[in-house]
């Protein structure tokens, strides 16, 4: 069985394969949801210059990022709206993804999704 | 249906892929037929939303879908990030071709969502229902050639072929 030739290899090796068997039911320690944070917040700038800023919304299960741009629509139902992706253990991201983009004037006011907490928790991951 | 083990955010999306994926088969049969170009253009646009709103859906929660229509658009932009989508896409280990491919089709991804007779109201263009255009004049669906479309080179079949591999990676055959 693949996991015990896992077995000895740092928490994040086993991590990473367990996203990659089940998707979902991984969890990892706040240092490493937030340096996974950071790197995924850093390559959507990279890709995307009209992003400004990143804000990263702690969680063990899942990278929760919300992108500033100016570059987008008006939001029409003051709700932000997350789209979810797999883990992509390629990159070091071993947490699924939830990844929203708005508008600079609606940040604190759009509604969050009910699991992501308070806009007070957010943490810019911009840097 | 959901299963005993099976969230209701897992259900969900897998029920709206499948019907994005009925109604993309059907916007592929359309635009090959003489039909007006409107009803293509209509069951591409439900297409997109039904697959933007089924990536809304959070696979551990039980949340219910949000009552909008999801973004198209920043859908096809927070998938960047995906290099699993870019392998399926057929872009191996070619990111920057991939990133091209996907600033190419943004205006084309935008023009989609925007068409949505949500958006549109009753002074846009849309491919479902009647408009009045800025000299007053009442058009029908039918009688709108959606040039953006039609004219729109290579950039329609890319998007086809981002949808298609889309739903083709996360749905089991037909």
């Amino acid at each position: 069985m693949k996991l015990a030739r896992l077995h000895g290899k740092k928490p994040s090796d086993r991590l990473s394969f367990m996203s990659r068997i089940n998707g979902i039911k991984g969890e990892a320690s706040p240092k490493s949801v937030e340096r996974q944070a950071r790197l995924l917040a850093r390559a959507s700038r990279k890709v995307d210059r009209s992003i400004k800023h990143v804000l990263w919304f702690p969680s063990k299960k899942q990278i929760r990022l919300v992108e500033i741009t100016g570059d987008i629509p008006s939001n029409a139902d003051g709700h932000v709206h997350a789209y979810h992706f797999p883990a992509d253990p390629e990159k070091e991201l071993d947490l699924p993804m939830a990844i929203a983009l708005i508008r600079p004037e609606e940040k604190g006011r759009l509604r969050l999704p009910s699991t992501w907490g308070s806009w007070r928790k957010a943490v810019d991951v911009s840097g | 249906m959901t299963s005993a083990d099976e969230t209701l955010g897992a259900a969900m999306r897998q029920a709206f892929l499948k019907q994005a994926r009925s109604d993309f088969i059907l916007c592929q049969e359309l635009r090959n037929t003489r039909n007006p170009t409107c009803h293509w253009v209509h069951y591409l646009q439900m297409a997109t939303e039904k697959l933007a709103r089924a990536y809304e859906m959070d696979i551990t929660s039980n949340r219910r879908p949000a009552k909008t229509h999801a973004a198209f658009a920043s859908f096809v932009r927070t998938s960047l990030q995906s290099s699993a989508w870019q392998k399926s896409l057929g872009y191996g280990n070619c990111t920057a071709r991939y990133k091209a491919l996907l600033k190419r089709l943004r205006p084309l991804a935008e023009l989609t969502e925007k068409i949505a007779p949500s958006f549109a109201g009753f002074d846009r263009p849309n491919p479902e229902y009647p408009w009045q255009d800025s000299g007053s004049r009442v058009i029908a669906p039918v009688e709108h050639h959606f040039s953006d479309f039609t004219t729109a080179g290579p950039l329609v079949p890319e998007l086809f072929h981002l949808v298609k591999c889309i739903l083709d990676r996360d749905l089991p055959p037909l």
